[in-house]
């Protein structure tokens, strides 16, 4: 069993496949066991830790005050104006987490992964006045969103997603003073406020093996898959990102499928993010 | 700007410890299913993880030894584990790092025993969650527990200590805030069964018989790990037998 598994994994999952189960005794749709905790580090500004079955992953942010950048429009043109260029999102996929990753230079895996999440960040729609430091916003706080991945075991996609969600909800920033105009003072006494996140965001990822769309893959199953489809949504049902890659083709009925089971795992996401972020 | 005071005249340093007191040690085996061995440890709150891949095939080929397995250690922080943020290049590679590292490799290079696997590579990767102190004697007993989780031989634990004077008075286990008191700086580590001494770095003058003070609380406070670590394991493996049994 175990050698057949071995020297023809794609055969022994179509086994399993044609009666609709994995070998992890999962059915198709089923979504592996998810936790988060927050706050568990306390020398970050905010923290979460998210385990999706044996994928695990822990987000820093760490906030510094810099100066607001300058608004003349003419050195800016290039950016689109709506952009965020307050948070920055760097994921790491070191050798730790599983013996494909060198430590010298970062994978493709991790340095598209970090663009896409980079961008999916203007989707969280926090106002510009949050990030003021002190109440007039000459300067602003810049947020520094780490990502370690500490076990893979496939998608690490939506593992990703959760936790910077939940690490950026965890974040409280201090109350800024700034006297003779280049000294800034944090103003430790009164209350530290949370970043206003308009918005949640709710991934699902989808392997293709065959015909069959598996949701949740594990590593064994992305490494056998021909396609893989992200999707993600905010609580309002809105599409914020879909992504379908690989080289089979995936039918519109099939993706229609894959996002009306997306949409189904909001409210149960948008739960656990809120539980994992109660005030103790 | 008052001078600190890290120890109080009832004897208690800042974080309500007395001098020969260790910070409160958590440790976990068996945290992670991808890697042949890994680990958890946590002491006060300093926080760090290990795994062992291995005894594996040598990755670079020529570098190999015909009779013995080589050692190959990486050590990296992540960037919010300080109260400064780091940025990410200077998080692995730089001399800190690059120094913690040899010293893990060198460590274990002669406890674990190599000649039962010959041609081939141990690769130890830690990474730093959060720091506070005590990094590198946290990075070489995370180490022998992931080690010995992967089921590696090796003769001994090796345990390791942070230990330092301030004020005439010797501490064990400094956290950040001692280890920046600008006293000395003394890490010993030892193979706590066959009474080996692996490491004793010390970079600092001290008196003569300060200094053996020093070694002798550092010794006590190995041996005090040792004692948690082997209880620990002891109760992690009979765990794992008896869960066998079951099956």
């Amino acid at each position: 069993m175990e050698a057949f598994q071995k020297i023809h994994p794609l055969e022994f999952y179509r086994k399993f496949l044609v009666r609709s189960v994995r070998p992890d005794g999962r059915s198709l749709d089923d979504i592996r066991k998810t936790t988060i905790s927050t706050g568990s580090i306390t020398t970050a500004d905010g923290s979460s830790f998210v385990k999706m079955g044996n994928t695990s992953v822990v987000c820093g942010v760490r906030a510094e005050v810099g100066e607001k950048p300058s608004t003349d429009k003419s050195k800016i043109s290039s950016y689109n104006v709506h952009e965020n260029k307050n948070i920055f999102i760097n994921i790491e996929l070191g050798p730790i987490c599983s013996n494909t990753f060198s430590s010298t230079k970062p994978s493709d895996i991790a340095m598209s992964l970090c663009s896409r999440l980079n961008s999916l960040i203007n989707r969280l729609e926090i106002p510009e006045t949050d990030y003021y430091f002190d109440e007039e916003g000459k300067a602003l706080w810049y947020l520094y969103v780490d990502v370690y991945c500490l076990d893979y075991d496939g998608n690490i996609y939506d593992a990703a997603v959760l936790s910077i969600i939940s690490a950026l909800k965890n974040v409280k920033l201090p109350k800024g003073v700034i006297e003779n105009n280049d000294e800034y003072y944090k103003d430790l006494e009164s209350p530290q406020r949370k970043l206003k996140i308009q918005h949640y965001l709710i991934p699902l990822s989808f392997s293709v093996i065959d015909d069959y769309i598996l949701a949740d893959p594990s590593l064994d199953e992305e490494k056998l898959s021909s396609g893989t489809i992200n999707i993600t949504y905010n609580e309002l049902n809105e599409i914020c990102l879909l992504l379908s890659t690989g080289t089979s083709l995936i039918s519109e009925t099939n993706l229609k499928d894959c996002m009306k089971k997306a949409k189904e795992r909001s409210s149960f996401i948008i739960d656990l993010i809120n539980n994992s972020n109660v005030d103790k | 700007m008052s001078k600190l005071s890290y120890i109080s005249p009832e004897g208690l340093r800042i974080d309500g410890r007395r001098a020969n007191e260790l910070r409160r040690i958590n440790v976990e085996m068996g945290v992670f299913n991808r890697a042949d061995g890994s680990a958890y440890y946590e002491q006060g709150n300093t926080k760090i993880i290990a795994a062992v891949y291995g005894p594996r095939e040598i990755s670079v080929s020529g570098k190999g030894v015909f009779d013995r397995a080589i050692v190959k250690c990486e050590f990296s922080t992540s960037s919010f584990s300080t109260t400064e943020r780091k940025p990410q290049q200077k998080t692995k590679g730089d001399r800190v790092t690059t120094e913690i590292a040899n010293l893990v490799k060198q460590a274990f290079e002669s406890t674990i025993q190599t000649h039962l696997y010959p041609r081939s590579q141990i690769n130890i990767y830690l990474q730093v969650l959060q720091s506070d102190g005590g990094l590198k004697a946290a990075a070489i007993n995370a180490s022998t527990l992931a080690l010995i989780d992967a089921g590696i031989s090796m003769k001994d634990f090796v345990c390791a200590c942070s230990t330092s004077c301030i004020d005439g008075i010797a501490v064990l286990d400094l956290n950040n805030i001692e280890e920046r008191s600008g006293g000395p700086d003394c890490l010993l580590s030892i193979q706590p069964q066959l009474g080996g001494v692996i490491s004793l770095n010390m970079d600092s003058k001290v008196p003569q018989d300060l200094f053996e003070s020093v070694l002798e609380l550092g010794e006590k406070g190995c041996k005090k790990i040792f004692l948690i670590l082997s209880d620990y394991v002891k109760r992690y493996s009979s765990n794992l037998i008896s869960n066998q049994i079951k099956n």
